[in-house]
């Protein structure tokens, strides 16, 4: 039985432990914790969604769990990417590499381009989250971070 | 001639036929250029003429989007030879949208020499230049937008739910997103807009008492 932030969240939204099992990473609307009646899929989240998926990565989002968020397009070149919640630590790794490519090769960015991301990191009952909102180039450095610490947690 | 032959010689004659875009540029004969640009796209890569399979059909329209980028650009260029284009609302806005219309158009066929790309980008970057110059950096328009769903135009499904990728082809079938039951929540000034095509030039400000200086930016 899950008893963290994480738990909370997933109780509040209907979803069961149940349902995240095999999964390493969990994209969820942008305002999950608003606790607004209306839950809002970022664009670009949908296409991080689908370039993990295709990439391998045990990725769910919150319309595979059975949710109807609504979807919010921004017309600025800010990536709003909402809450991207590593569930399987060990997998973190790999998974800050993709999101950085992602980013870098398939949105052909600019290293100005603005980056939004609720990154949160679950560690058994133990929940690390980093709200960013930044540049690029500095959401690279971010992830090489993440991507070298040796007890794969968050800053 | 089998998928592989037809596919060598439709980059075959697009090579020859951007070759003789480039001539003309070169010369800057931009009318010349825009108008080889044209012909090419009506005798060699119409719909009518080109058959599947499929790979035929995604290089012919790689090679239409590239040259109608090639007619933008010798159109650019018709207009920001005239010594006075600048002075001229019309012209600016239109040299603004033809410049980022062609950018977009030869980045988007991945068949293209990056050497193609940086000889055409010479001629859409000046233009900007005098623009910038002149204009400064600009300010846009931005709007938030909130769907209920967005579909897959290949399968019909909310695209969440499908293995379908936006913008690759299916069975030549080109996979697009729908936005349903949408609704604008915000709009919003930019500096950096995904689309610098919706710009608010000066000659668009509203003399209305408060409300007059938000859009000068020069």
């Amino acid at each position: 039985m899950l008893t963290s932030q994480l738990a909370d969240v997933l109780t509040r939204i209907g979803i069961t432990e149940e349902q995240l099992k095999g999964t390493d990473l969990l994209l969820l609307p942008e305002n999950i914790d608003a606790g607004t009646s209306e839950l809002q899929d970022t664009e670009e989240s949908i296409w991080l969604g689908k370039y993990l998926k295709e990439k391998n990565v045990a990725v769910k989002t919150g319309f595979d769990l059975g949710l109807k968020p609504a979807v919010v397009e921004r017309r600025g070149i800010d990536i709003w990417l909402g809450v991207a919640w590593v569930t399987n630590a060990i997998a973190a790794p790999v998974i800050a590499n993709l999101i950085a490519s992602y980013l870098l090769e398939q949105r052909q960015r600019s290293q100005d381009d603005r980056v939004h991301i609720d990154l949160r990191l679950q560690d058994g009952k133990k929940t690390s989250q980093i709200k960013y909102s930044g540049s690029l180039s500095d959401f690279e450095r971010l992830m090489e971070g993440f991507t070298h610490s040796k007890d794969k947690k968050l800053p | 001639m089998n998928e592989d032959e037809e596919v060598d010689y439709l980059l075959n004659q697009a090579h020859k036929d951007i070759n003789a875009w480039a001539n003309e540029m070169h010369r800057a004969e931009y009318f010349d250029a825009g108008t080889l640009a044209i012909a090419a796209l009506r005798r060699n890569y119409a719909t009518r003429y080109i058959a599947p399979p499929e790979r035929c059909l995604q290089t012919s329209q790689g090679i239409r989007v590239v040259l109608n980028g090639l007619r933008d650009i010798s159109n650019l260029c018709i207009i920001s030879s005239e010594p006075r284009w600048l002075e001229h609302s019309l012209a600016v806005e239109e040299v603004w949208g033809l410049s980022h219309d062609s950018t977009q158009r030869i980045n988007a066929f991945s068949n293209i020499n990056p050497e193609f790309i940086s000889y055409c980008s010479d001629f859409i970057s000046q233009p900007l230049e005098k623009i910038k110059h002149r204009f400064g950096d600009g300010l846009y328009t931005s709007w938030e937008m909130v769907s209920d769903s967005v579909l897959c135009t290949i399968c019909e499904k909310d695209i969440r739910g499908c293995d379908h990728i936006p913008n690759r082809w299916y069975r030549g079938r080109l996979c697009k997103v729908r936005a349903m039951g949408g609704r604008i929540t915000h709009v919003a000034l930019l500096e950096n807009p995904r689309d610098k095509r919706c710009r608010i030039w000066p000659w668009m400000r509203v003399e209305s008492g408060e409300s007059d200086e938000t859009i000068y930016d020069g």
